[in-house]
């Protein structure tokens, strides 16, 4: 019977769990633990409000951003034109 | 790294406590695509498009290279390029929907470069919100460029890009908690630096 109580959290874990709800990748039991945790722990508080503020300030930016698969066609170009431009 | 990395130094004639700035397109697609490219899809708002205007701009820099004084920055000079190949792209644009707007814009010289000039800044809209928007953009950008690149990339594919944990792994060959190790640096980071201005 030396099962971890389930609502307890740690903060390390706590900070991982509001890190994971910005994502969307947190169910209701991690909320609700989340929840109790927060309640007591005003460290992790000042984390999840910076956290939030940090979400919406991302979502305001809207920034859209290329995927590795561009920047190594891109990188690929680059690379032909300039050995095209180093050749006699 | 290529021959190519040059490192200018051009001080004649400038005051001393100006920094000059090198060049080195080895580096511009690891640290300026995302830049460009989100300055160019918020005025073209096309995907395609826009790829094709960042690998003209990249091209089109290394082309005219030594044209570079090192003044600015590279990302501004970039920058520079790339908006004038955001205007050629609306020139297009309207020279095939017809010549009016074209027109308009040459009837008088200059009145024709601030309208190209508001083309290139922003495309109707909220202007005063698109402006602050992109203000915070930029910041955001910035602070990601001081981060390290690899964890910036992985930062930016699961929360600009909005990839899930499993794609941004395989990606990056790391497992789901080494990911949530790497998004909580990097987001204690960016509130960090961002805090000033914007929080
Ligand atoms: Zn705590
Ligand atoms: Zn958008």
């Amino acid at each position: 019977m030396k099962q971890k109580l389930p609502l307890l959290l740690d903060c390390p874990r706590a900070a991982e769990f509001c890190d994971k709800v910005e994502y969307h990748e947190m169910d209701w039991t991690g909320k609700l633990q989340l929840r109790l945790h927060l309640l007591f722990c005003a460290d992790c508080r000042g984390y999840w409000k910076r956290n939030r503020k940090l979400t919406q300030l991302l979502q305001k930016a809207d920034l859209h951003t290329c995927t590795e698969q561009e920047k190594r066609q891109w990188q690929q170009q680059l690379q032909q034109a300039k050995s095209q431009e180093s050749a006699p | 790294m290529g021959g190519l990395g040059l490192i200018r130094n051009l001080t004649q004639g400038r005051p001393c406590n100006m920094k000059t700035h090198t060049i080195d397109p080895d580096q511009w697609v690891d640290k300026y695509s995302d830049y460009l490219f989100n300055y160019t899809i918020t005025r073209v708002r096309d995907r395609e498009t826009a790829n094709d205007l960042v690998a003209e701009t990249f091209l089109a820099g290394l082309r005219s290279m030594k044209n570079f004084k090192g003044e600015s920055t590279e990302r501004t000079w970039l920058v520079s390029i790339l908006k004038r190949k955001i205007i050629d792209h609306y020139r297009r644009i309207n020279s095939a929907k017809g010549k009016a707007e074209v027109q308009f814009t040459y009837r008088d010289q200059e009145e024709g470069d601030r309208l190209e000039e508001q083309i290139a800044d922003l495309s109707g809209r909220n202007a005063q919100q698109l402006m602050e928007n992109e203000e915070l953009g930029k910041a955001i950008m910035d602070c990601l460029e001081q981060l390290n690149q690899r964890q910036a990339a992985i930062f930016k594919m699961k929360t600009l890009e909005d990839a899930d944990t499993e794609t941004v792994c395989n990606e990056f060959g790391i497992t789901p908690s080494n990911l949530w190790v790497i998004i909580h640096r990097t987001r204690t980071a960016l509130a960090k630096c961002l805090e000033k201005t914007w929080f």
